[in-house]
């Protein structure tokens, strides 16, 4: 005997809750004609093969309530505790013998309804092994708000009263009273510019014709063509030249802006490596 | 084309005992594992005074042969195209649910093989204190020829 632990209360549910999908072994011929006669669904069609055949059935095929049935009991397990109100179901597609079935379903709802009464909507599909949606299903559910209230209701006290602004402001205190991880999680995406220096040539030419991107242009290209414009003075011209030719492009593109807010800066840390500690005091200036 | 004048039918109300072997028979021809319909004492630790149905179980509760005979829709084949439940409590065993089933519509739809009557049929049980317990509306589909 299995003891339900676990019960579902409708604090504990939000709106885009996936439920963990379900995998039902394949629809076989023993499994329909069990399906039929427990449902004492005796449509012929479902098991009289000639028969489907004669009506123009590529064979005989399952009970399309049979899906709903998958999906009823996939919400089942997972609303524990929960009181089923209406199961809608849409029979879209043929169940054919050894189809597999997976039912899956996610909240798309929750109301808080008058009378103290909390409910929501689960959207439930099944799909057979070929990725068709077989069975498309709502449900609805009325659940007790907590713990607290469900041990009310059963000892017949009225149910607790909680509205949508009380709840709320609820969460609001407790997300205040919890301060959550101050550095967020925004700043992860940053190394963006580590990871990819653009092509000096492409970036030039798009710093000069627009105004917004010209800072980046200055990050980017800076390192070398920067550094080639104020360099010639302090640097051997041999070195200069080596980096400058493949870049020729980019050069021409960014002497024209660059020199006015750049050589200040430059000098400072592309000559440092060159000659160390003794010009230091110079650069500063 | 179906008998408009089908809609509003009624059936004689029918007693249905739910027996504890049929929903349990109901369950495993799902392979639902549930212990609510499979266990009694598991229902029964759950507040249940015995096995629980599954929700499609209502579906062995509606319209009957007789009913559907007395119809007289022919032979063609039909095909279940939409079902809605709806619940006043969980059916149990042990219910003794009066089912009364009606016609509530004749449609005519077009479909991928030509046009296709569509009987709707609505079921309504209700315990011996007349209580609601559940409301089913079945669609189903005429092939024609």
């Amino acid at each position: 005997m299995t003891i339900n632990v676990r019960q579902l209360y409708f604090e504990g549910v939000k709106v885009g809750d996936e439920l963990p999908p379900l995998v039902k072994p394949p629809v076989d011929r023993l499994q329909i004609a069990r399906y039929v006669g427990a449902a004492g669904d005796w449509n012929p069609l479902y098991i009289d093969e000639p028969h489907a055949r004669a009506s123009g059935f590529p064979s005989a095929f399952a009970p399309g309530t049979i899906g709903m049935g998958f999906l009823a009991e996939l919400a089942t397990d997972w609303t524990r505790g929960a009181r089923l109100k209406k199961l809608q179901s849409r029979l879209v597609k043929f169940i054919w013998p050894g189809d597999v079935l997976t039912a899956r379903g996610r909240v798309v709802e929750r109301r808080f309804e008058p009378g103290d009464t909390y409910a929501m909507d689960l959207e439930l599909w099944a799909e057979n092994q070929r990725g068709e949606l077989v069975t498309r299903g709502l449900a609805t559910y009325q659940l007790f708000y907590s713990a607290e209230d469900e041990s009310r209701q059963r000892a017949g006290q009225p149910p607790l009263h909680v509205t949508q602004a009380e709840e709320e402001a609820r969460l609001a205190r407790l997300s205040r009273a919890m301060p959550q991880r101050p550095p967020q999680q925004p700043r992860a995406l940053q190394p963006a510019r580590p990871l990819a220096p653009p092509a000096p040539p492409s970036v030039a030419p798009a710093a000069k014709a627009l105004v917004p991107p010209r800072p980046q242009a200055k990050a980017t290209v800076q390192s070398r063509p920067v550094a080639r414009k104020p360099a010639p003075k302090k640097a051997s011209k041999k070195k200069v030249a080596r980096k400058a030719t493949p870049m020729k492009p980019a050069r021409k593109a960014v002497k024209e802006k660059a020199p006015k807010k750049q050589p200040s800066r430059t000098p400072a840390r592309k000559a440092a490596p060159k000659k160390p500690a003794k010009k230091s005091g110079k650069k500063r200036k | 084309m179906l008998d408009k004048s089908l809609i509003g039918r009624q059936s004689e109300p029918i007693l249905h005992e739910v027996e504890k072997g049929a929903i349990r028979r109901f369950a495993e021809a799902l392979g639902d594992p549930n212990p609510l319909a499979l266990d009694e004492a598991a229902a029964r630790a759950a507040g249940f005074p015995g096995l629980v149905a599954p929700a499609t179980f209502a579906l062995t509760l509606g319209w009957g042969e007789r009913f559907r005979h007395s119809l007289d829709l022919g032979t063609r084949s039909m095909l279940h195209g939409e079902q809605v439940f709806e619940f006043g409590r969980p059916i149990v065993a042990g219910d003794r649910l009066t089912v009364r089933s009606k016609v509530a519509d004749v449609q005519e739809r077009s479909g991928a093989s030509g046009p296709m009557d569509v009987i709707i049929i609505e079921d309504e049980g209700r315990d011996e204190h007349g209580v609601l317990v559940f409301r089913s509306r079945g669609t189903f589909i005429l092939r024609r020829g």
